[in-house]
């Protein structure tokens, strides 16, 4: 995973609460199995109409919002199924930085996995910053995650959070496969004392 | 100090604790989908990895499975599907882990086929790339979904990286009513929540009417928890769970048992553990739920009303209310028993167990499937099946005029093809009525397998109390 500790670019505002990854990325994509090439699918069913053309209403139609690399969006974004192939399509599209109030667990872990910065405000900020991006010719916003600041030319700083974990694992882009292989010692003495202490989870050992 | 079940069960898996709160915690059961293994190996193997414990991991076929009949060959969606059946087949094999896929006759939705085989077990640490990995917690487990960077974590590895939650519990007071079941409940609390009520916690369900379910009825409400944004939804473990175990595939025999049960009696919250939230629910108020909206905290009694938007101060919640009702094709102040269906989808690892197609075998026999309306009955795994042929299900189910098919996910989700069309609106006992979740377009509404079979036989969203 590539470090990411500075983002500029425009923001896309999608005010709606409780966007779902079934939204963000819909099941009849499920299958596919290129994830880098995912974006061309995100949010398909607000994106395009029924009969396959861009609907020019949405967000993601709109110059300059077509080149966003910023979400804004709504309360208990990410909510639902697990899938991966959500901020994947995010990615791919060309988004680094998210922004919401609040973020669903899994999609959270999964977004962190996979290098995009989810930047919680609270509800007045993100009020704030919704409206600013409504307009085209205000919509450009810069996160300094070393700092844990989100700016923009009119309403000056804002401070964001995450938890140093994760802001660390987003900066040093490094691996936590790595770092647990890297503790097979703590573990292999974790399994010997399942082995005693509660041997019937030790499949391996009675199970034929 | 007094501790939470769930605090027990973490301080049991921690291999290493980290800073923020966080642990590297020891996965003891692993469930795996064909609708992750595909990427999460690919993964695997291009970092060279290799899977660490292929014994504590099982494998299953169900999110691309076709649920039409198998007689003359599977006839998938397209080669997509195909394929990542076979790698499951492939990777397993390869890797050591069992595998239940197609040609199994066990195959069907992972999260039925796991506790069926007695793979689920108290006090374990559970995982599964699938948010509704939840639904294990009714053994006193803790059941997390993952995503599938996460996945090739606990194959290479067997552990995992988490939070700790906070801790939740929901006390449900007294008896449900009868004519409400487990799925009402967890609808009735959805409502109370809300869809993000529960996010960064883990929740507990206790109370009179959670230890009078049977294992089934746990499933079906620790399975929704994710649907409030909960990490994980867990039940204390007691004699009801140690009788649905015992014999079971992977279940414990012999000596081992013996010991199992022993260490199992001490797996309860301590009486003075302190949860960071408390949510009170009295059963005698739980009546049979219905979705009207396009999440699932929007639900109400069936004998409820589309609510009115204007009635609503909050602008966004206006506007989330309207979406909703635009979305679902219903109009405001319209009753909810008014509201005709064109599908009916009894199945998913909510409501696809045993039990639940007794209860809507119990409902639609003698009667007949409405004109126009279309009903499914897709049983949650090839055992369930069985057991059910055992009991004639099937007839009841294929004289009232309802399609019998075979294990999967299947409407649940669409992914293997089986879609409603847009527009179409659809009575479904699975557990997300997401906009576009069974279809582009596509109309859910979320209940109970009984409150399903009453739509099917009368064609509209119905009370099931008035066909009992
Ligand atoms: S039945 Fe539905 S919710 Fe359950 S695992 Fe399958 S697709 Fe997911």
């Amino acid at each position: 995973m590539e470090p990411i500790s500075r983002h500029s670019g425009i923001a896309a505002p999608m005010p709606l609460s409780d966007i779902n990854t079934d939204l963000i990325y819909p099941q009849q994509f499920l299958r596919k199995p290129d994830r880098t090439a995912m974006g061309e699918f995100l949010f398909h069913s607000l994106r395009y109409r029924p009969d396959g053309t861009p609907d020019p209403e949405f967000i993601l139609n709109r110059e300059p919002y077509d080149a966003a690399t910023i979400l804004i969006a709504g309360r208990n974004f990410g909510s639902g199924s697990s899938r991966e192939h959500a901020p994947w399509a995010l990615k791919s599209f060309g988004f680094r930085c998210l922004v919401s109030s609040m973020f669903a667990d899994i999609f959270k872990a999964n977004c962190i996995n996979n290098g995009i910065i989810p930047v919680t405000v609270s509800e007045d900020a993100l009020a704030d910053c919704l409206a600013m991006a409504g307009n085209p010719q205000e919509a450009r916003f810069a996160v300094d995650l070393e700092k844990r600041e989100l700016s923009h030319a009119r309403l000056g700083t804002l401070a964001f959070t995450i938890n140093d974990s994760e802001r660390d694992r987003l900066l040093k882009g490094n691996d936590l496969i790595s770092d647990a292989i890297a503790e097979m010692g703590s573990i292999k003495v974790h399994e010997t004392s399942v082995a005693q202490d509660a041997p019937w989870l030790d499949l391996g050992a009675w199970k034929a | 100090m007094a501790k939470t079940l769930y605090e027990k069960i973490w301080d049991a898996h921690v291999v290493k604790p980290l800073s923020d709160d966080r642990a590297i915690l020891f996965v003891d059961r692993h469930l795996l989908h064909e609708g992750v293994a595909t990427y999460a190996f690919s993964g695997l193997k291009a970092a060279g990895r290799v899977v660490h414990r292929p014994d504590l991991t099982i494998g299953v076929s169900d999110h691309v499975v076709p649920t039409s009949p198998r007689i003359n060959g599977i006839r998938y969606e397209d080669e997509d599907a195909r394929r990542m059946v076979d790698d499951i087949e492939h990777y397993c094999k390869e890797a050591g882990i069992d595998v239940y896929s197609v040609r199994d006759k066990r195959q069907g939705v992972v999260h039925v086929v796991g506790p069926e085989l007695g793979f689920i077990l108290p006090g374990a640490l559970v995982v599964c790339g699938d948010s509704h990995t939840s639904t294990h917690g009714a053994f006193g487990a803790l059941a997390f979904g993952l995503g599938i960077s996460e996945v090739e974590h606990v194959l290479a590895t067997q552990t995992i990286v988490q939070r700790r939650s906070k801790s939740m519990q929901v006390l449900v007071k007294g008896d449900i009513p009868a004519g409400a079941t487990a799925k009402d409940l967890i609808l009735s609390i959805l409502h109370k929540i809300g869809v993000a009520g529960g996010t960064g916690h883990v929740i507990e369900y206790r109370g009179e009417a959670v230890k009078a379910f049977s294992m089934e009825q746990r499933m079906t409400l620790c399975n929704m928890s994710i649907e409030g944004g909960a990490r994980a939804g867990m039940v204390a473990p007691d004699e009801t769970t140690i009788a649905y175990l015992e014999g079971r595939h992977y279940a414990p025999k012999g000596e081992l048992w013996e010991r199992a049960k022993e260490h199992w009696a001490g797996l309860q919250s301590d009486p003075d553990a302190v949860f960071d939230k408390t949510v009170e629910i009295a059963a005698a108020e739980i009546a049979p739920y219905v979705t009207w909206g396009t999440n699932p905290g929007q639900s109400l009694p069936i004998v409820g009303k589309v609510p009115d938007p204007a009635a609503i101060e909050d602008e966004r919640q206006r506007a989330s209310v309207q979406g909703a009702i635009d979305y679902m094709g219903l109009t405001a102040g319209q009753s909810l028993s008014d509201i005709r269906v064109d599908h009916v989808f009894i199945g998913s690892c909510t409501n696809g167990r045993i039990e639940d197609l007794r209860a809507a075998a119990a409902i639609a026999r003698g009667r007949k499937v409405a004109d126009g309306t279309s009903a499914w009955v897709v049983p949650g795994s090839g055992l369930v099946k069985e057991q059910a042929m055992r009991e004639g299900l099937d007839r009841i189910f294929i004289e009232a005029g309802f399609e019998w098919r075979e294990p999967g996910c299947s409407m649940c989700l669409a992914m293997n093809g089986e879609r409603v069309k847009p527009g179409q609106r659809c009575a479904s006992t699975s557990n997300r009525n997401f906009e576009g979740r069974q279809g582009r377009g596509a109309r859910t509404h979320l209940m109970s397998p009984a409150m399903a079979a009453a739509a099917a036989v009368t064609g509209r969203l119905t009370d099931v109390r008035e066909l009992i």
